[in-house]
């Protein structure tokens, strides 16, 4: 997969700036007052390339949905920032132009049952968008779309519940490429099929990228899926991005502690590298985006966090090393080895898991 | 864009999907097979399909014209005559013959029946899709006046129509047919509003279809199962409660019209010496009330996407 950079084209198709997407709170039933607000998205900052795959992971409820939803403009309200698509801000737009703009960057839902209409022939669902967007559809559309995706022609003139799982999320994906996205958010796009079809539908997402040169952001709460097929990972936990890289860079090294908390939950082929691996177990649950910690989000669950900074700076993205950024204050440290994790009882293996 | 269909190599991408077997079958097909095998359904069916066959054909399988009270002088206040050759369910109160007058109250309930719940459906769901499918105020607005409308019993509601437009069998269906406006507008509403907030509603945004579609092309289908279940019960009630309306004189003024909740008030003061006169009248009402209500309840569950058998 290699950047398509042509022309002078910008590298990046999709750039995120200071994203924040907020859920007021309300109470009363007459008079609605605003008595908070949930923090989904609290300043993201998110490059992807142009025929890249951007991953995206955190645990469920760091917001990741909230903000591919907020890129999409789907159904939720955008408090701040600025999203541009191909130099474009989308941010902005409204109504029939809004409507317009969605052709060219599609989504593919994390449950596939649910985010087909029941009562939609296979036929229908494919040519019902395109139709809305002015796209010529002819007899052999669906077929072609439907090959494409790994399903035999014959289920055009089917219903939804007529399929399996995979089958179903593989009509997902026909629906949207058969708008010609450039750019698709996938949200969790495996996580509601049996584990022996996941790797069939991604492996799909793979070729259809390749074929079609389309540009990925694929969330998963879960490192193995998301290694499988990204260029770049980004980290989110509790609103923000915490640590982002190159998907080798990040695995071989993660800077943050959460990164390391992560993938200290993936077991490691090499029986070497597992071996030396730190077992970091995160304590509790992730706290409420309506009051998100101070300073440093992670900080209440961090074996790291030092008396100083940690709990009144929030920390910023910075690139400690080309193409690899982090928010956290004592970065560094933890690298080299200089700070070492607070409780040992929570940690199995000695050595530090990056070289 | 990078993506070009057109010239898209064909052939499967990732091999061939994992099988699909099942030959194509619509919602609507696979209701109708789930109807075909439930014998409650089977049994609300022909119930039901009996009941509109008597009251069509009423003129045809009547021994004699209806609300003649041609035999008015066998009947006495002690006494009213019971079967006979001549008359096989025997004479009612009025003096006219009882089969005759049950075939032709049929054929009334059926009238009131679907004139008022189309009534009822029709000015309900024209306000349920307004409130669900536009929102904001209009939603606002809608549902106080419907709240305002449930707030008055049914029957109050029934009652006030019928003493505003006088005592006709119009004013009964139109007083039916408003009591049922508020039930029809909140259902559909809710169902819509609830079916909104589906993935596939959020899909179709994604898709970029346009607001008007999403709604009535997709939110309101979905959204209809409860509503026609809804129709096929109020059918029942509206049967029920034209007897009640007549109970209280706000039925036709004729007293002699054929209709199974009037001939059951009319049977009331002879029920100690003839109960028979209140038994078939309220057997039909039973029954076809019953029927109307095993096959709403059926349609509910053949209606359902989920349910599959
Ligand atoms: N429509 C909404 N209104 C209020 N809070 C929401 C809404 N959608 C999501 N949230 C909250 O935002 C947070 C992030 O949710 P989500 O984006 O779904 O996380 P993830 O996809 O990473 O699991 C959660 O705490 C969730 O409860
Ligand atoms: S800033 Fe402090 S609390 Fe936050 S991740 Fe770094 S060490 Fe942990
Ligand atoms: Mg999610």
């Amino acid at each position: 997969m290699n950047p398509e950079v042509s022309g002078g084209r910008d590298e990046v198709l999709l750039r995120v700036r200071g994203l924040k997407v907020h859920f007021p709170i309300t109470r009363g039933i007459v008079l609605q007052r605003t008595v908070g607000h949930v923090q989904a998205v609290d300043g993201v900052d998110l490059d992807v390339r142009r025929g890249q795959t951007m991953g995206l992971v955190g645990e469920s409820g760091s917001g990741k949905s909230t903000l591919g939803r907020g890129i999409l403009r789907l159904g939720v309200p955008l408090t701040a920032g600025t999203v541009e698509y191909d130099g474009v801000d989308i941010a902005s737009l409204r109504g029939e132009q809004l409507r317009r703009q969605r052709s060219a960057m599609q989504m593919v839902f994390q449950d596939p049952m649910a985010s087909l209409n029941p009562r939609q022939s296979v036929e229908n669902l494919i040519t019902e968008p395109m139709r809305a967007h002015g796209k010529p559809v002819d007899t052999t559309t669906v077929a072609r779309l439907l090959e494409l995706v790994g399903l035999p022609r014959s289920a055009a003139l089917r219903y939804p519940h007529e399929f399996s799982g995979g089958q179903r999320q593989r009509l997902g994906i026909a629906r949207a490429i058969g708008l010609e996205p450039a750019l698709v958010i996938a949200d969790e796009p495996v996580s509601a099929l049996d584990v022996s079809v996941q790797a069939q539908v991604l492996n799909l997402l793979e070729e259809l990228q390749q074929r079609l040169g389309l540009t990925y952001l694929v969330i998963a709460h879960d490192l193995a899926v998301v290694r499988h097929v990204s260029d770049d990972v980004a980290v989110m936990y509790l609103g923000g991005i915490v640590e982002q890289a190159g998907s080798d860079d990040l695995y071989r090294s993660p800077l943050h502690p959460y990164t390391r908390a992560l993938m200290s939950a993936v077991p490691v082929p090499d029986p070497e590298v597992e071996d030396r691996r730190q077992r970091i177990l995160l304590r509790g649950d992730i706290p409420s985006p309506a009051a998100p910690p101070t300073g440093c989000r992670f900080h209440t669950r961090c074996p790291y966090r030092q008396q100083t900074r940690c709990d009144d700076e929030r920390p910023v993205l910075r690139e400690l090393r080309p193409g690899h950024r982090v928010a956290c204050h004592f970065a560094e440290e933890i690298d080299s080895g200089a700070i070492q994790p607070a409780e040992a009882a929570q940690m199995v293996g000695t050595a530090p898991a990056s070289p | 864009m990078t993506a070009q269909l057109p010239t898209l190599p064909t052939g499967p991408a990732a091999g061939p999907g994992d099988g699909a077997t099942v030959v194509g079958e619509s919602l609507l097909r696979g209701a109708w097979h789930r109807l075909r095998r439930s014998p409650l359904a089977v049994a609300g069916a022909v119930i039901v399909l009996l009941f509109v066959l008597v009251a069509l054909a009423a003129p045809l399988l009547a021994p004699y014209e209806p609300a003649s009270t041609q035999w008015a002088g066998d009947v006495t206040p002690q006494s009213v005559p019971g079967p006979s050759a001549d008359h096989v369910l025997g004479l009612d109160s009025f003096g006219s013959d009882m089969l005759t007058q049950l075939l032709y109250g049929a054929r009334q309930s059926l009238i009131v029946g679907v004139v008022s719940t189309l009534l009822g459906l029709s000015v309900g769901a024209a306000l349920g899709i307004s409130a669900g499918g536009l929102g904001g105020k209009v939603d606002t607005a809608v549902m106080r006046l419907v709240d305002i409308l449930l707030s008055i019993p049914s029957l109050l509601l029934a009652v006030s129509v019928a003493a505003v437009m006088g005592q006709s069998q119009l004013s009964v269906m139109i007083a039916i047919g408003v009591a049922q406006v508020p039930i029809f507008a909140r259902l559909l509403r809710g169902s819509m509003l609830s079916q909104s907030r589906s993935d596939y509603v959020l899909a179709a945004g994604a898709l970029g279809i346009r607001r008007r579609r999403i709604v009535l092309g997709h939110v309101l289908p979905n959204s209809l199962g409860p509503t026609i279940v809804q129709a096929t019960l109020s059918l029942a009630t509206a049967i029920i409660e034209v007897a009640a309306l007549s109970f209280l004189g706000l039925g036709d003024s004729d007293p002699a019209v054929a209709e199974w909740g009037r001939m059951l008030v009319a049977a009331q003061e002879r029920f100690g010496n003839d109960p028979r006169l209140a038994v078939y009248p309220g057997v039909c009402i039973a029954i076809t009330a019953l029927g109307f209500t095993l096959f709403g309840e059926a349609l509910r569950e053949a209606l359902d996407p989920r349910q599959r058998r």
